[in-house]
Parts: structure tokens; sequence; C-alpha cells
């Protein structure tokens, strides 16, 4: 991996709790990532993904694993709308919203003299990334309790 | 002096945050436009009046920078300023922003006080002018 881990990590954790609460008021706690299986498989809970690639110094991509409750829940705190005016159009927005923003971010800390692209943030259906665990050597799991519920965000790096 | 502001981002919520952050912030709005890309963004500028762009650079279709660079190529918009909003901190893209013409840049995430100062700044307004205005929290329940 060409990345260097633990900057990364770091820059990752920065990242996820200062957009998450900084711009969406998501008081959080980064918890680990069996919990976070654990509470999903227990309630069956319907997950919603997103996806952005991006290239650069290093390529990959990083995937937002959400409930749709919960991204519902934002989306309507988000926008300061109520739950019945948010439509599915408004959580898909906001939750690749959620993504790039901490992508984005997770670059700037990681090396603000380098230039990775963005990819196009994208809604992935019947993704199989339910079970998150066990993490490999490629990969970065994050899992963060928002007091209503868990969300996961992962990078996978290719190259 | 009210300003008509053109906000450019392929995300419906992003443009709704965006249009309620510069409300509440109390900077002076006559009309907001929205665009969802660049190249929409271009055929509002030649159908409305506009006094400022605050344009997203990830996209589809022509991204912030295309955009941008388009904008000052054209007499007709080249006076307009234009304020980028990323999430892309690479000291290298902001620089291109800045050679491609921009007035200034938003960083994601941002709070409504980052905002009003930057517009603020580029419309030549001082905090007191900007805040006789008011603040209106008229019709949304954002919690800034």
């Amino acid at each position: 991996m060409i990345a260097k881990k633990q900057e990364l990590t770091t820059a990752m954790m920065d990242s996820i709790s200062n957009v998450l609460e900084t711009m969406f008021f998501l008081p959080m706690d980064f918890i680990s990532s069996e919990s976070a299986t654990k509470l999903w498989s227990e309630r069956s809970r319907q997950i919603q993904t997103v996806k952005i690639g991006f290239s650069g110094p290093f390529s990959g991509f990083l995937a937002l694993l959400i409930p749709v409750r919960l991204a519902e829940n934002i989306t309507a705190d988000f926008m300061g709308l109520d739950q019945t005016e948010i439509t599915k159009d408004h959580v898909n927005g906001t939750t690749k919203e959620i993504a790039n923003m901490i992508l984005g971010n997770i670059f700037s800390k990681y090396d603000d003299q380098a230039v990775f692209n963005l990819e196009v943030p994208e809604i992935i259906s019947n993704a199989n990334y339910k079970d998150l665990s066990p993490c490999q050597e490629n990969e970065l799991l994050f899992c963060v309790d928002t007091l209503d519920d868990h969300l996961a965000i992962k990078m996978i790096i290719d190259s | 002096m009210a300003y008509n502001i053109l906000i450019v981002d392929d995300s419906f919520p992003m443009r709704a945050v965006i249009k309620k952050v510069i409300k509440a912030s109390g900077f002076d709005v006559g009309k907001f436009y929205e665009a969802e890309n660049g190249k929409n963004a271009l055929n509002v500028l030649n159908d409305e009046w506009v006094d400022l762009i605050i344009s997203d650079y990830n996209m589809p279709v022509m991204n912030g920078l295309e955009m941008l660079e388009s904008i000052k190529k054209n007499d007709m918009f080249n006076s307009i300023p234009v304020v980028m909003v990323t999430t892309e901190g690479s000291q290298q893209r902001i620089e291109e922003f800045f050679k491609s013409g921009a007035a200034d840049y938003i960083k994601k995430p941002f709070t409504p006080e980052q905002i009003k100062s930057k517009l603020v700044m580029i419309m030549g307004e001082t905090e007191n002018d900007s805040e006789e205005t008011g603040i209106d929290n008229s019709d949304d329940g954002l919690d800034f």
C-alpha cells in the first residue's frame, strides 16, 4: 500500500468527526466494527451505500454505509425540513454530500500539496458491504455511533 | 443593496443549505438562481442578471473550474465574482481556482459566519451594512 496508513488513519478520523459534527450537527463516537455489524444484523437494517472513486498519488474508493432511517433523519435536519417533506432524491443528495465532504477533507488533511481527483458520488444498490470485518490490508474502516444508530466509512485502496 | 446570487451545485440539498445559510447570515439577497452544473449555470447567466456566483467544484457535465474558465473568457460575464465551494483543500487546486479568476473559495464543511464574511468581503460591504438587513429565518428550521 503506497499510502501512509497511520497518517491516513488520523486524517480519516479527523475528517469524519469534523464533517459530521460541523456540517451535519451529529454528535458521534468511533466504535468497533463488531458493534456496528452486530446492531445492523440484529435489527435487519436497510443500508444505503454511497461510493466515490478517487485517483492521485494512490487510487481507490470510499464507501459510506448508512442505515436508510438514519440517512432520512440527517437529511431532514440538514435541510431544515420535516420528515414528511423529504424525498428519496433529498436523501440520496445528502448522503452523497456527506461522502464527498469526508473524502475531500481526508485528502486535504493527509497531504495538502497532493492533488487527488474525486469522481462524482454514486449510490450503489445491492452492494455487499454489510460484513464490515475482517478488514483487509488495503482497507481502512471506521464505524461511528451517532446516538440514533451506527454508520460506517470504508476506504479501499487499489494501488 | 440586494444582490442576485447564482448557486451552482449538483446536490439539491447542498443548494438548499447554501441558500438557507446565506439567508440566515443576513446578507442582502435579491433573487436566488440555481443550476445543477456549470453548463446550466452558463444558460442562467444568458437569461438573468446575476451579481455573484457560488459554485461547487466537483459536478458532472461541466465542473466548477471549467465553468469558471468559460465565464472569465466571456466579456459579458467576466466581471461577476465567482466563489468556489469545495471539499478539496490541495494548494495546487486552490491556486488553479485563483489563476482561473475565482474571487475566493469556501471549504466545506463551512459555518454561516464563514460564508457571510466571504460574501461581505467580496461584495465590498461592511459587516454593519449587511446586518442592517436583519436575519432572515422566515421559512426554514435551520439551526445554525
